[in-house]
């Protein structure tokens, strides 16, 4: 009997205002057979620092990351912004 | 006048004379049962498509009856009870749909252990339960739950901050999400002195700000009565609002996370899909 663990992200989407998110899923293997998985879910908001994220993540980031969906989605930030700031 | 046929060999009646044909029994001149050249045998057809093929209703009628499918069983019981028996050990029972005229999928798995998977759903699950595809299939319909996913996430305040204790968890039903942390700050840096991110998903962009749940703090950057957590349409950051003293409005976005703070929380919001 062989148990393995295995990382990979099986998952990646860009939301329509341009935030990441990704999702790194753990798999258990007893003799190739998966028995267990578990996730770990990030998120990326545009133009947020990327080190240490994975390259594959990145990459997609750089690209759906345009100097338009940065502004817009400050904009939708700054929008969405309740009451009266500290 | 009734005609009987009578077997003239003690073997019984065995075969037609006309090898080429097929050998049909009638009554009121309609076919009742015919066997054709390839030993397929039809009731109520007379062009029999299987080894058996039955042009109309079977019925059994005994308290307890089973049809054999290998070693597998449709059975009824005494009371009427019905049960599909799958006797292969370790074998799983599939439903089928055709969603083309040429292709059937599985639609519903029920394994031997007791997971019932969705369609694309993995089968390798421990336990006993309902399992959904890893990638949800979202439903616009007001009344179908279709997705569940329990994780971790990271929650962060950005920068350069360095933490003693970063964890999360999260819990996706349908559309609704409870994200929990506890974050514990070592050095703030340049990080955000008021608000968290990393949430696992997007919160729905037609929501309405959604709110959360505190259950402790300590070492605040400032002096603080009371704390609050949300989650603003369309993000994946929690954000916060404080009372230092008696207020009619909350104060929003304060700076109170800093060296050494402790926050643990529950962020509940809807998502998109």
């Amino acid at each position: 009997m062989a148990l393995t663990e295995t990382k990979i992200i099986d998952q990646i989407t860009v939301t329509e205002n341009g935030t990441v998110l990704y999702r790194e899923a753990t798999r258990i293997l007893k003799d190739g057979e998966q028995i267990a998985q578990t996730y770990h879910r990030s998120s990326l908001t545009p133009a947020q620092d990327l080190t240490g994220q994975p390259a594959n993540v990145v990459a997609i980031c750089n690209a759906a990351w345009t100097d338009e969906v940065v502004a817009a989605y400050q904009a939708q930030v700054a929008a969405s912004q309740i009451g009266t700031s500290a | 006048m009734t005609t009987t046929i009578n077997a003239s060999t003690v073997s019984g009646l065995v075969n037609t004379a006309d090898t080429s044909g097929i050998l049909q029994l009638q009554t009121a001149s309609t076919a009742a049962l015919t066997i054709d050249g390839s030993q397929q045998v039809g009731v109520g057809t007379a062009s029999p498509a299987s080894l058996l093929h039955v042009a109309g209703n079977i019925r059994t009628s005994s308290g307890a009856n089973y049809a054999q499918f290998a070693n597998n069983f449709l059975r009824s019981n005494a009371s009427g009870s019905f049960f599909y028996d799958n006797a292969t050990v370790g074998q799983s029972n599939e439903f089928r749909t055709s969603v083309s005229s040429s292709l059937d999928t599985t639609a519903l798995t029920l394994t031997a252990s007791g997971i019932l998977a969705l369609r694309n759903a993995g089968t390798s699950a421990t336990g006993i339960g309902i399992t959904f595809p890893a990638t949800q299939s979202a439903s616009s319909d007001a009344n179908t739950l279709d997705d569940y996913e329990e994780g971790t996430w990271t929650p962060s305040v950005g920068g350069t901050a360095t933490y003693s204790g970063q964890v999360g968890q999260y819990l996706k039903i349908g559309k609704f999400v409870f994200a929990s942390f506890d974050l514990t700050i070592n050095l703030i840096g340049t990080g955000s002195k008021s608000s968290i991110t990393g949430l696992p998903f997007t919160a729905g962009s037609s929501s309405n700000t959604q709110a959360g749940t505190v259950a402790y703090w300590s070492d605040f950057a400032i002096s603080t009565t009371s704390f609050y957590i949300r989650v603003d349409s369309g993000g994946t950051t929690i954000t916060t609002a404080s009372t230092t003293t008696t207020q009619i409005t909350v104060t929003n976005t304060p700076n109170v996370l800093g060296n050494g703070t402790r926050l643990i929380a529950t962020a509940i919001y809807t998502s998109n899909a």
